[in-house]
């Protein structure tokens, strides 16, 4: 009885100490009874107030109100990559340094073909037989663009299920099996990803080639604007997430998808950001997350710089048409998993022995014990 | 997919097995037998086969859900009844926790423990607050599990309340669930840090030339 009574101060010091660290008047702003809840919902900064992160000589090189840290980085449209080296809390700035010009990793498609398809996707699509299968869902679903949605945040499907059903019909006007799924992952916290990670499983069971999470960024509305093909669109912002096992494929499927949206529709990929975090593409290699736009841009805008990339996505993983008629097998994954597998099978044999001989006692105890055996 | 390669086939093969291994390692840990910890690894291959089974447009609740709920109650019910007061007030601990954190720190950029990422945070704070207060595994798994089942309940009651349409599904991830991945991560943070502790303290006593056992 005595233990259980020492029990409960411990748990209430234990969350005592971590909210004074957390500096409790963070607390009492978020309980104020005149908050609305889709404000507690929405990104944390205040309207107008945006992480922005730079280069070393101060140029901007994307505005957001999602969270940024140090170690993050970021792929320009330019593939220059940097890293967050330091982050001002108060004014809101990344300072990064530039690590590289990233030579985007090659596909199997020569330019004449990509040349040739730009002419035939939209031609021919409806023709070509029904090709692969995509999976689309929301782990957001709120997300609205206040120009068109009225509000940046909807309690139920926001304006975002409109742009992934752009999505979706393009691709499947493309010939491509869709597989949106609608699943409401509500309400709006950081607890939506462990939710939408069932939705993902069950993508996953319709073996779909790739799936898309798509969001919308909260940022100025110029940071995403961009005029392809003499109309105003949305780009597109790939996020990879730096908190899973895989990373490394992540990586080069994100930068491979990159370089066939550079060749067909320049400037519609924003960049790539590896943020902190896991976004449940520890599931599969082939969960990308998208941020088409920001909720300070139109809904319209939003659904054809998507329809757009629903070209992109298309081609990258089914080829130009004519090839797909003659059942050429488009397989990016074979050579960049095979490597991931090797490193996992390296690390699981060292850990094991590693295992062995600690448990063991030490490398002499370890010889013995095999031996005896 | 039908053209998988190899190689995703190999990876992915490989993950279960280590999922699998450490659930096992897990379940060994809480002194469960060979064969009831078999059984229960199969029955999670298994589930990720199963349904979901709605109950209203704002909860369902995913058939293999019912394996880690089942082992959670048998921990609870086999356990002392001190030790079962102690896993409660230390899962209901961690769920308040992991609320706190999930709702009204949604930009707390420079402190460590309420960047990791949400998905493995109810396990690690399960597992160091089980260690910390009881050093029993036992409540580690019942606070890394049950945690979030209850911040699944929670999320159901808010959507209730505000009339939101979105259906919470309790489980259905099988092995990959956030459930089973909190439950082993919790075990593994507790276990970490229990053998890690025990064999500083213990080490001087124990080398060879003075008598000592062999360490397991």
């Amino acid at each position: 009885m005595s233990k259980r009574i020492v029990l409960v101060p411990f748990i209430i010091l234990f969350l005592t100490t971590i909210c004074y660290a957390m500096e409790l008047n963070e607390l009492n702003i978020q309980f104020s009874e005149d908050l609305s809840l889709e404000e507690v919902w929405a990104e944390w900064l205040d309207s107008d107030d945006y992480f922005v992160m730079v280069t070393p000589d101060n140029q901007v090189i994307m505005e957001t109100k999602r969270v940024i840290y140090p170690g993050d980085q970021y792929l320009t449209a330019d593939n220059l990559l940097y890293e967050v080296t330091e982050v001002d809390q108060d004014q809101h700035i990344a300072y990064t340094k530039l690590l590289e010009q990233v030579e985007l990793a090659e596909h199997y498609f020569s330019i004449s073909q990509l040349k040739t398809a730009l002419g035939l996707v939209a031609v021919e699509a409806d023709e070509s037989p029904a090709t692969g299968k995509i999976g689309v869902y929301h782990t957001h679903n709120a997300e609205s663009y206040v120009p068109s949605d009225g509000v940046d945040s909807i309690n139920g499907k926001g304006g975002i299920h409109e742009v992934g059903k752009a999505f979706a019909d393009t691709l499947e006007k493309l010939g491509v099996n869709v597989t949106f799924a609608e699943n409401l992952h509500l309400p709006h916290d950081k607890g939506a990803y462990r939710r939408s990670r069932n939705t993902v499983l069950k993508l996953l069971a319709e073996e779909p080639d790739a799936i898309f999470d798509i969001h919308r960024d909260a940022a100025p509305s110029n940071a995403y604007a961009a005029l392809i093909e003499d109309e105003w669109v949305t780009q597109i912002q790939f996020v990879v997430g730096r908190q899973n096992q895989n990373l490394g494929i992540n990586r080069q499927y994100a930068q491979s998808l990159k370089k066939i949206a550079d060749q067909l529709y320049p400037g519609l990929v924003k960049g790539i950001f590896y943020g902190r975090g896991n976004y449940n593409q520890d599931l599969t290699p082939l969960n990308l997350l998208l941020e088409v736009g920001a909720h300070t841009n139109s809904k319209d805008a939003a659904k054809r710089g998507i329809s757009l990339f629903a070209e992109v996505v298309d081609f990258y993983f089914y080829g130009p048409v004519e090839e797909r008629q003659q059942n050429k097998e488009w397989n990016v994954w074979s050579v960049i998993g095979s490597k991931t597998t090797i490193w996992i099978i390296i690390f699981l044999g060292l850990t094991s022995i590693a295992f062995y001989v600690i448990n063991a006692g030490g490398w002499q105890a370890a010889i013995d014990r095999l031996r005896r055996k | 997919m039908a053209n998988l390669p190899i190689g995703i086939v190999f990876l992915s093969i490989t993950t279960i097995l280590v999922f699998l291994g450490f659930f096992r390692a897990t379940l060994d840990r809480m002194r469960l037998t060979d064969r009831s910890t078999i059984i229960i690894l199969v029955l999670l291959i298994i589930a990720h086969l199963m349904p979901n089974f709605g109950i209203n447009q704002y909860l369902a609740i995913n058939l293999g859900a019912i394996i880690p709920l089942a082992v959670l109650i048998y921990l609870l019910i086999t356990t002392s009844p001190n030790e079962r007061i102690r896993a409660i007030a230390i899962l209901l601990a961690t769920t308040g926790f992991i609320w706190v954190t999930d709702n009204l720190f949604l930009n707390s950029t420079d402190r460590f423990l309420f960047n990791i990422d949400p998905l493995y945070l109810p396990g690690i704070i399960g597992g160091l607050l089980a260690y910390l207060t009881t050093r029993s595994r036992r409540s580690a798994f019942i606070a890394g599990t049950g945690s979030i089942f209850l911040l699944d309940i929670i999320a159901f009651l808010t959507n209730l309340n505000h009339h939101v349409p979105s259906q919470i599904i309790i489980g259905g991830g099988g092995i990959f669930d956030a459930i089973i991945i909190n439950g082993i991560l919790a075990v593994i943070i507790a276990e970490i840090i229990g053998e890690i502790r025990e064999r500083i303290q213990r080490g001087p006593a124990r080398l060879p030339n003075q008598g000592g056992d062999e360490l397991e």
